[in-house]
């Protein structure tokens, strides 16, 4: 076995343990914290893989940002564990288990039928090699493909965000409270 | 061509399509809609994954795919929370049993 798969191992079952571990425990703070773990872990997959800027932006947006979103929400509403003892749909634990595995059944046997995987579309690897060759970093390529080739799906991400920010200003303002002189809204309606 | 490329491919996506069936597993199973949400997390990264696996062979664009994919998820998860929150305001409660409005 070579330090290359060693690593690979170690990575994929911390992954899977974390992932687990979302799903499974009651604490949902827990579960956040192993969520931030399960990032960082393929954070460093991406490193394996030779994608080192979508690596760091793993870190920094998803075990960041996303993450804080997550346990400040968390926090805020004090949630306690979960009601376990009653289950209006009937059998929802043991189908949606049934569900998952046969999932799991359905992807590998997409991944592992192909013996030998599709012959790699030769432009695109060796547009890598020549970029690494001359001495272009990553982050110079998707940056100028980003603004070149996917310049239009750029923009519209961008628009999504703004979307997102004005949505989320109109579900969370508080219904009814009127706005006084100096701008802040009063508690009671 | 470091010695960390020599791992196939079917590996990585292999610990994908593992790591997207458990997040689906969270989303079938769980009723806390916040950890329903880290299940979907889970399986957007799953997908990147996937993305980034195939852009090792066949150039960036994958990794660019993933990019939109992070882009979305964020956007994603202002949105849901803000719902939640607004949800836990006029209910007290977030358990996805108990908010039944939209039910036919």
């Amino acid at each position: 076995m070579t330090g290359a798969l060693i690593f690979f191992w170690i990575l994929a079952i911390l992954a899977v343990v974390t992932a687990l571990g979302v799903v499974f425990h009651r604490n949902p703070v827990r579960s956040a914290l192993l969520l931030v773990l399960n990032f960082v872990s393929l954070a460093f997959v991406y490193f394996a893989l030779n994608a080192q800027v979508l690596a760091v932006l793993q870190v920094l947006v998803y075990a960041g940002a996303i993450m804080v979103l997550f346990m400040f929400i968390i926090m805020l509403l004090n949630l306690g564990g979960e009601n376990t003892t009653t289950d209006p749909l009937v059998g929802q634990r043991s189908v949606g288990a049934l569900l998952g595995i046969a999932l799991l059944v359905g992807l590998g046997a997409g991944i592992f039928s192909v013996a030998n995987p599709a012959p790699a579309l030769q432009a695109g690897a060796d547009r890598i090699r020549a970029a690494e060759a001359q001495g272009i970093t990553q982050i110079q390529v998707i940056g100028y493909d980003l603004f070149t080739k996917y310049v239009y799906p750029f923009e519209l991400t961008s628009i999504l965000l703004l979307v997102g920010v004005i949505g989320v200003l109109i579900l969370t303002k508080r219904r009814g409270a009127p706005v006084t002189a100096d701008g802040s809204t009063t508690s009671n309606p | 061509m470091g010695p960390l490329q020599a791992i196939p491919s079917q590996y990585y996506l292999g610990l994908s399509a593992v790591l997207f069936t458990i997040g689906t597993l969270g989303v079938l199973t769980r009723k806390n809609p916040i950890v329903i949400f880290m299940c979907i997390e889970l399986m957007l990264n799953a997908v990147n994954l996937a993305f980034i696996t195939f852009s090792r062979e066949r150039g960036f664009d994958g990794q660019i795919f993933a990019f939109f994919v992070m882009t979305v998820a964020a956007a994603e998860v202002a949105v849901g929370l803000g719902i939640i929150v607004s949800i836990f305001r006029e209910r007290h409660n977030i358990d996805v049993d108990e908010v039944s409005l939209l039910r036919g």
